[in-house]
């Protein structure tokens, strides 16, 4: 469907946003609403000995308070193992834990109670360190061990490859507990409806999947439970797994009455999911002219206390370790490791940044010990559509690895670099580095990865686009709309969208995984192509036109053998019961099988990127600014290019701020970044000056040609600053973030 | 939570003063407020009477009055930033002000506010400092006037009684041959707290040497503090631009300093970083005066 039009309209969702007049769940209020709080563990680690709840039941204004016994389904909840409990019975393992729940008339009322509810503790051990909680003897987080997940996965011969090699570089990474930091905290409100159901009203990112972990919590039919979660105030993948839903949810169904939170930031930076710490080992093995023969890693996953999506986040970091490389010798191995270190789980780029952190650096390196420049060696080493994987699968979708790295090296700050670098601060120095990415797309085999959608032609002639897959800040819902008028061949305006609602809208899928346009484009294609069925034997019904007889979309409306009808005459004839419904399903591709012992490997399809960095680094301060970044990207087709410059600059500035400023510092267990005074993210004076280079080299699987490229973006950008300071200072930087004090302290090793 | 308060707001000076008399040490005053919400959030505020100083018009202001600057206790950061008179002869203190939060927090914060608060870290300080300001700080009774660097007894701390409030400013304006200036390090270019910050006034002679040093420094010390032997290595500097000799005379800085290990960095570290916020700082300003000369 190259021929389908684009029309490049402004975000959909701009002028309420900017106005201030978007609702969001966590802005809504109900008749008689309760307000929650809920009771957090005072330690990271402790057994429960007893809850006494009576002096905050005594409470004037408090409705009621829960403990664990009061869970009427099952006490659990996570995506992959439902190891966390709603409401903690017999033990603590992170500082957010729920040891009680409050609900009461005013928030006010409800923190007081929180503080009359009297829980009796007995402390244990904090297991803060994921290597020393591997040992047999270390302090057990679950009954279970301290083992969350791990993955060995092999190609040839490592060690062999390694003795074979003219250079070997090892070293050891670290990377940050990045906070997502949306905007909108985790909030919402439950509603416990007339006939016995649940709605819940919470921005989150697979509203059907909620409605599911919420049935099990409530030991409800999960028919009755109504879950509304667009639009989201920001995800980030912070929102993937249930946050407060369960909470709220017990205390609505306990009440009778709408229960409503808002986390502070403080309860969120303790409470909320982060992206995994990651330490990683690696020794990769290079040929004298730059070729590679063996990358071996190891990655010690930070879990935090419990699984959600931790192992598939190790796994998708372990398909990466050797990026999209021809590397023959291959043994990549992960322990993802239950600790008190708060909790961890899905993030934009998903394990991904923090082993191509590790692997690129090292490729930079091997390079300056070669002599090589480092577009040279990396174009020694990409693969192409059909080779092998460093993990051993066939490349059968498109791979775009040597073209962002050519138009990374024709973007204008590589190029001109020397230029770019030059000063004349004799404490200022410039550094330019480039790194590149692939990112793997979508849930990977083994797990159904499936889109629907419906287009509605509506009583008035206009449409009602309902889709699952939500519009958290990403710009997708423009895209969508963009894409289904297309189809249609009418203006974008014609066309609104209902989503993230199990009532109202269809499951397509979570908005993760770099996935929600190129299965909407996929899911929109087949319920336009169900829409011009529908018409036909709508025709059919009443002209017997012959119900296979093919309608055209044309000019705001649809030729048909009856002739030319315009979309308000289609409404009017054959909408006004109800309306005139496509129906489109989707499956995503997937590998025919799975890599061995290696649950959702390998993914199918890819994202690409490259990104050039210009840093200026103080000698004197450690203090480095992002000046300047390019960015090459394959989108496959670009729906609208507003929303991908929009991506890119979002993605650089998180990047950047993995790379130089953010990280959630816990001491024994407690979090001392518990605010945007101490939890640093870049501000708009910060981020850098960007130079966009937009590919389009069309993924042969989607309708439209669209790739993901929501992950991607913010991934090279991060090798590619560090190693921009090693450019400028001749030091590499192994651990993030760079911070002023980090880098001076290796700058001035005597310190 | 906040608590809940008793709320008063005073309209002019003299209303302002009878509530500071009123209450006494049952109140606090609030200007902008950006340094008292975040304390009343985090439970620290043990008073329970709020005055409100934010509509007392006469302690906003900014005027020059034969050769003194003035400056009320109630002028915003973004009043000073963007201020003629403050930019031509006392640029340190507009410099530093344009280096406070953000927008939002200059547009509401007060420079009253940032010294009553008494900081280390408090960015106006060290170039109010080395500007040589003076505070009136007046009562019912009457208006005394302190030298700033003895307004601050420790951190937080500082010698305004209850019934006391900060009234004004000022500081002898700076003219041809003065030059002063304000570097900061913190965790970003915006929005972020003093790692450690440093002001400075140097007035050059006709030979091209400075003659006359004063360099402060903040968040390196319970207060910010006066670096005495370090202006003395600035007035032996040659009259060229050296970056070696500005690095070091800026070295004598590691030994007028005090400072600790917290969060945001440590003391080691701070010692190091505030020799090359001088040196850089300074560099630019000479770089700049002696260009023009
Ligand atoms: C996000 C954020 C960023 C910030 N960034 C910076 C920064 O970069 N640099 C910096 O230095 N500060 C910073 N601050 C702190 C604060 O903004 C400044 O200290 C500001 O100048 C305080 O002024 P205010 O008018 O808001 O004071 P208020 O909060 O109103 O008052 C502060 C204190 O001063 C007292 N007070 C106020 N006026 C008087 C008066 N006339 N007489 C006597 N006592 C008085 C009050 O009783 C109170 O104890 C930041 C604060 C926030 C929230």
């Amino acid at each position: 469907m190259d021929d389908i039009h684009f029309e490049q309209i402004a975000r959909v969702d701009a002028q309420g946003k900017a106005c201030g007049t978007t609702a969001y769940m966590s802005d809504l209020s109900f008749p008689g609403m309760l307000y929650a709080w809920f009771v957090r563990s005072k330690y990271p680690h402790a057994l429960v000995k007893s809850v006494d709840i009576s002096k905050a039941m005594a409470l004037d204004g408090v409705v009621t308070v829960l403990t664990a016994a009061d869970v009427t389904g099952f006490n659990g909840f996570g995506i992959v193992n439902p190891d966390m409990p709603v409401i903690c019975g017999d033990k603590v393992r992170y500082m957010g834990d729920t040891v009680a729940l409050v609900a009461a008339t005013t928030e006010r009322i409800a923190e007081q109670a929180a503080a009359l509810v009297e829980v009796e503790y007995e402390v244990l051990p904090v297991v803060d360190d994921p290597i020393e909680a591997l040992k047999p003897d270390a302090p057990k987080v679950h009954d279970k061990g301290n083992v969350c997940l791990h993955t060995l996965i092999t190609k040839g011969d490592v060690e062999q490859g390694l003795r074979e090699a003219d250079v070997v570089i090892e070293h050891e990474y670290r990377t940050p507990r990045q906070a997502h930091t949306a905007l909108e905290t985790e909030s919402g409100v439950a509603v416990p409806e007339a006939d016995g159901s649940l709605s819940m009203y919470a921005g989150s990112q697979y509203a059907f999947r909620d409605q599911l972990q919420l049935a099990r919590i409530l030991g409800m039919n999960p028919r009755m439970i109504h879950v509304y979660s667009n639009p989201v105030g920001g995800g980030f993948g912070g929102k993937d797994e249930l946050t407060i839903q369960g909470g709220i949810a017990l205390l609505a169904m306990k009440t009778g009455k709408p229960v409503k939170v808002v986390l502070s930031r403080e309860e969120s930076l303790v409470s909320g999911w982060k992206r995994h710490p990651f330490i990683v080992r690696i020794r990769t093995g290079f040929k004298n002219d730059g070729t590679m023969l063996a990358n071996d890693v190891i990655c010690y996953e930070d879990k935090g206390a419990y699984s959600s999506l931790g192992g598939p986040i190790l796994n998708l970091a372990l398909e990466h370790a050797s990026s999209l490389y021809r590397v023959p010798n291959t043994r990549h191995e992960g322990w993802a490791v239950f600790t008190n270190n708060g909790v961890c789980g899905a993030f934009r780029g998903f394990g991904v940044p923090q082993v191509l952190f590790a692997l690129e650096s090292n490729m930079d390196e091997a390079a300056e010990k070669l002599g090589l420049d480092p577009v040279t060696i990396r174009r020694k080493n990409v693969l192409y559509q059909g080779e092998v994987s460093p993990i051993g699968h066939t490349l059968r979708t498109g791979v775009s690895m040597d073209l962002v790295l050519d138009a990374i090296e024709k973007s204008d700050l590589w190029q001109h670099r020397e230029e770019y670098k030059k000063t004349d601060k004799p404490w200022l120095r410039r550094g330019v580095a480039l790194s590149l990415a692939p990112q793997g797309a979508g849930l990977g085999v083994g797990i159904p990865d499936y889109g629907g959608a419906y287009i509605d032609l509506d009583r008035d002639g206009n449409f009602t686009l309902r889709i699952g897959l939500v519009e958290y800040g990403q710009g997708t819902h423009t895209g969508f709309t963009q894409m289904a008028a297309g189809l249609l061949h009418v203006h974008p305006s014609r066309v609104r969208i209902v989503a993230g609602q199990t009532e109202g809208s269809v499951d397509t899928g979570p908005a993760t995984a770099s996935r929600s346009t190129y299965t909407a484009s996929n899911a929109i294609a087949a319920a336009f192509h169900d829409f011009g069925v529908k018409v036909a034997g709508a025709l059919d019904a009443k002209y017997h036109t012959g119900a296979d007889a093919v309608c055209e979309a044309k000019d705001g409306g649809m030729t048909t053998l009856v002739g030319f009808r315009t979309y308000e005459e289609l409404a009017q004839e054959f909408a006004q019961e109800s309306p005139l419904r496509g129906e489109g399903y989707f499956v995503w591709p997937t590998a025919d099988r799975e890599i061995p012992g290696a649950a959702g490997l390998p993914h199918w399809i890819y994202s690409f990127a490259a990104q050039a960095a210009l840093v200026e680094v103080n000698t004197l301060t450690g203090e480095t600014r992002l000046l300047k970044v390019a960015t090459a990207l394959d989108t496959g087709r670009t729906v609208n290019l507003q929303q991908v410059e929009g991506q890119i600059d979002g993605g650089v500035a998180q990047g950047e701020g993995f790379a130089l400023f953010e990280d959630t510092l816990i001491a024994k267990g407690q979090v001392r970044t518990k605010n945007f005074s101490t939890y640093i993210i870049p501000t708009v004076q910060d981020v850098p000056e960007h130079e966009y280079i937009i590919l389009e080299n069309p993924e042969g699987t989607s309708a439209f040609g669209v790739r993901g490229i929501g992950e991607v973006v913010m991934v090279p950008i991060i090798p590619a600053v560090a190693l921009a300071i090693h450019d400028a200072t001749g030091v590499w930087v192994r651990q993030l973030p760079a911070t002023p004090e980090r880098l001076y302290r290796l700058l001035h090793p005597g310190l | 939570m906040i608590k809940e308060l008793e709320y008063h707001a005073a309209h002019d000076l003299k209303e302002a003063l009878e509530l500071a008399e009123q209450f006494g040490p049952r109140k606090r005053f609030l200007s902008g407020g950006t340094d008292m919400t975040v304390r009343l959030k985090e439970g620290l505020v043990k008073e329970d009477i709020i005055v409100d100083l934010s509509h007392v018009a006469e302690l906003r202001f900014v005027r020059e009055e034969s050769g003194v600057v003035h400056v009320g206790a109630g002028a915003t950061h973004a009043d000073l930033s963007a201020s003629p008179i403050v930019r031509q002869h006392g640029l340190a203190l507009a410099l530093a002000a344009s280096r406070v939060g953000g927008p939002q927090i200059r547009n509401m914060g007060t420079i009253g506010g940032n010294v009553a608060n008494a900081s280390p870290a408090g960015d106006t300080i060290p170039a109010l400092i080395v500007l040589d300001a003076v505070v009136s700080i007046t009562s019912r009774t009457g208006t005394r006037e302190v030298p700033i660097i003895d307004f601050f007894t420790g951190p937080g701390r500082s010698v305004l009684a209850a019934e006391e409030l900060v009234t004004e400013f000022h500081f002898p304006a700076t003219g041809p041959g003065e030059l002063s200036a304000f570097g900061k390090l913190g965790a970003r270019q915006a929005m972020t707290i003093s790692t450690a910050n440093v002001a400075f006034y140097f007035r050059i002679g006709g030979d091209r040497r400075i003659v006359e040093a004063r360099i402060a420094f903040g968040s390196v010390a319970p207060t910010v503090v006066r670096a005495h032997k370090t202006e003395q290595m600035f007035c032996q500097l040659p009259p060229l631009l050296s970056w070696d000799a500005i690095r070091g005379a800026a070295q004598m800085a590691w030994k007028e300093v005090a400072p600790i290990d917290d969060l945001r960095a440590t003391a080691v570290y701070r010692k190091e970083a505030v020799v090359g916020l001088l040196a850089e700082a300074a560099y630019e300003a000479l770089a700049s005066c002696w260009h023009e000369r």
